[in-house]
C-alpha cells in the first residue's frame, strides 16, 4: 500500500513539474506554408521588429502580437530581444515616426492569435506552448529552449 | 538625413532629452521636404538591407536668436540623396548622403549686406577696378550655398538591458561663409526596469573658411569686411558636449527624463553680442522633461 502510496506522490509531482514547464513555454508558430523550419533568434527579432521583413523565400512575414497586459507578450519579446514593453513602445514611436513602419497586429488571444496563424499566408504568431494543442500551424521554435 | 524626420522632434522616441546639439543642430532647421521617397528593403540570411533614395525641395524659416535681426527666409532646391541600412538582430547600421543643389537665405540683413556690396562695387567699376568689383559681388547673398554634401555613419546596438547609439556626420556647404563641419555623438543607457541612466558625449568641429581680404582693399570697405568676418564667426559651432542622465518610464507610454549636459565652445561668444553678448564658452543645460505619445 505504501508502494502504491509512494509511486501516486511521484507520478502527481511529476505531473505538476511537466505542467509547470508547459505553462512557462512558449511557441512561436507560423503559417504551415512559410519557408524553412528552426528560425534564429535575430531572425525572429527582425520578423517582429522590422515592418517589411520576409522569409527566406521571399514572402512578407505578418507578425501577430497578443495584446497586453499579456504576460506572454512581455516574456516573449525579453527572450527574443532582451527589450522591455517599455523600450518596445520608444523602439516603435520610433519607427512610426520615421514614417518606417508600425507594430504588429494585436489580438487579444492566443486561439485568435492561432486562429489568424493558421489561415494567412507568411503569418507568424507566438502562444502558450500548450495553446497549439494540434492546431494547424508550424512550430518554429519552443522559448526559452530552442533560442539560439 | 537620417534624422531629419518627425522623429525628430518626437522625444519620448529619444532615449535622451534630445538629439545631440553638437551633431544635429546645423540640421534640425529642415523640418519637412516636398517631394518624393522611394524604399527598397531586401533580405540576406539573418539580416535586413533597406536602401532609401530621396529628393525634393523645401523651404523654412531659420531663426537666428539674435535681438534685432530677422529670422532668415530659407530655401532648399534639388535635395537629393540616399540611405542604406543594414540591420539584423539588435544591431542596426546606417549610412546617408544628401546632396542639396541650392540653399537660398533672403532677410533683412541679408538685403543690406547686398545693397552695400552692389553700392560699393559700382563705385570701384565707376573707378575702373572691375576685377576688385567682381571680388566684391562674390559675396553678396554671403549665406548661401551651391552644391552642399551631407554625409552620416551611425549604429543603434541594443544588447540586452544595454544600447549603444553613436552618429558620425561631415557637412560640407560649399559655401563662402559657412565652414565645413564634422560631428560625431555616442549615447550609452543601461537599464534597470524603469530606470535607464545614461551619458552621452558629442563634439563638432568646423573649419571656418576665410575671407577674400583682396576683395575689401579698398578704402571704406572695412566696416562691410568686419561685419562679414563676424558672421561667418558666428557661424562656428565648435563645440563639445557631455552629459548625463535618467529616463524613469514613469507609465504606459509617459516617460520622465532628467540631463545635465555641460557644453562648451570654441567660439568667444554665443547669443547676442548686439545687447553686449557675454563670453559664454561654457554651458550647464540642466534639462527635466516629461515625454509622452499617445
Amino acid at each position: 500500500m505504501k508502494i502504491i502510496s509512494k509511486i501516486w506522490l511521484l507520478g502527481i509531482l511529476i505531473f505538476l513539474a511537466e505542467s509547470v514547464s508547459a505553462a512557462g513555454e512558449i511557441a512561436v508558430v507560423a503559417h504551415p506554408s512559410v519557408a524553412g523550419g528552426a528560425v534564429s533568434q535575430a531572425r525572429l527579432v527582425n520578423l517582429f521588429l522590422i515592418p517589411g521583413a520576409s522569409w527566406p523565400d521571399g514572402q512578407v512575414a505578418l507578425p501577430i502580437d497578443l495584446k497586453l497586459p499579456s504576460s506572454i507578450k512581455a516574456d516573449f519579446y525579453q527572450l527574443v530581444s532582451g527589450r522591455s514593453q517599455n523600450q518596445l513602445r520608444t523602439y516603435w514611436a520610433r519607427q512610426v515616426f520615421t514614417g518606417a513602419g508600425t507594430p504588429p497586429v494585436e489580438l487579444n488571444s492566443a486561439l485568435e492569435v492561432i486562429r489568424k496563424v493558421s489561415t494567412t499566408p507568411g503569418a507568424i504568431g507566438y502562444v502558450p506552448r500548450d495553446a497549439i494543442d494540434g492546431a494547424p500551424v508550424k512550430v518554429l521554435a519552443i522559448l526559452p529552449d530552442q533560442i539560439k | 538625413m537620417f534624422r531629419e524626420t518627425e522623429y525628430f522632434h518626437i522625444g519620448y522616441a529619444q532615449l535622451a532629452v534630445r538629439p545631440a546639439l553638437p551633431v544635429y543642430s546645423k540640421l534640425s532647421a529642415i523640418s519637412h521636404l516636398d517631394g518624393g521617397d522611394v524604399r527598397w528593403q531586401f533580405e540576406g540570411g539573418d539580416w535586413v538591407y533597406a536602401l532609401q533614395l530621396f529628393g525634393g525641395n523645401a523651404s523654412y524659416t531659420h531663426q537666428t536668436y539674435l535681438s534685432g535681426y530677422e529670422p532668415l527666409r530659407a530655401k532648399v532646391d534639388q535635395l537629393h540623396g540616399a540611405v542604406v541600412k543594414a540591420m539584423s538582430g539588435n544591431f542596426t547600421f546606417r549610412a546617408s548622403h544628401t546632396q542639396v543643389g541650392t540653399t537660398r537665405y533672403e532677410s533683412r540683413e541679408i538685403r543690406a549686406v547686398n545693397d552695400a556690396i552692389s553700392a560699393a562695387a559700382s563705385g570701384l567699376r565707376a573707378a575702373g577696378q572691375a576685377a576688385q568689383a567682381d571680388l566684391l559681388e562674390a559675396y553678396r547673398n554671403p549665406l548661401d550655398s551651391r552644391n552642399l554634401h551631407y554625409s552620416s555613419l551611425g549604429i543603434d546596438w541594443q544588447p540586452g538591458d544595454w544600447q549603444l547609439i553613436g552618429e558620425m556626420t561631415l557637412l560640407n556647404p560649399n559655401s563662402r561663409m559657412i565652414g565645413v563641419s564634422k560631428a560625431w555623438q555616442m549615447t550609452v543607457g543601461r537599464s534597470f526596469g524603469n530606470i535607464t541612466p545614461y551619458v552621452l558625449f558629442s563634439r563638432q568641429d568646423t573649419k571656418t573658411p576665410a575671407l577674400t581680404e583682396a576683395a575689401f582693399a579698398a578704402p571704406g570697405l572695412g566696416g562691410l569686411r568686419d561685419e562679414l568676418a563676424a558672421v561667418i564667426k558666428r557661424g562656428d559651432l565648435t563645440m563639445r558636449s557631455l552629459g548625463v542622465g535618467v529616463r524613469y518610464e514613469l507609465k504606459s507610454e509617459l516617460a520622465v527624463k532628467l540631463q545635465v549636459e555641460k557644453l562648451r565652445w570654441n567660439v568667444p561668444y554665443v547669443g547676442n553680442e548686439n545687447q553686449g553678448g557675454e563670453e559664454v564658452p561654457r554651458a550647464t543645460l540642466v534639462s527635466l522633461v516629461m515625454d509622452f505619445v499617445f
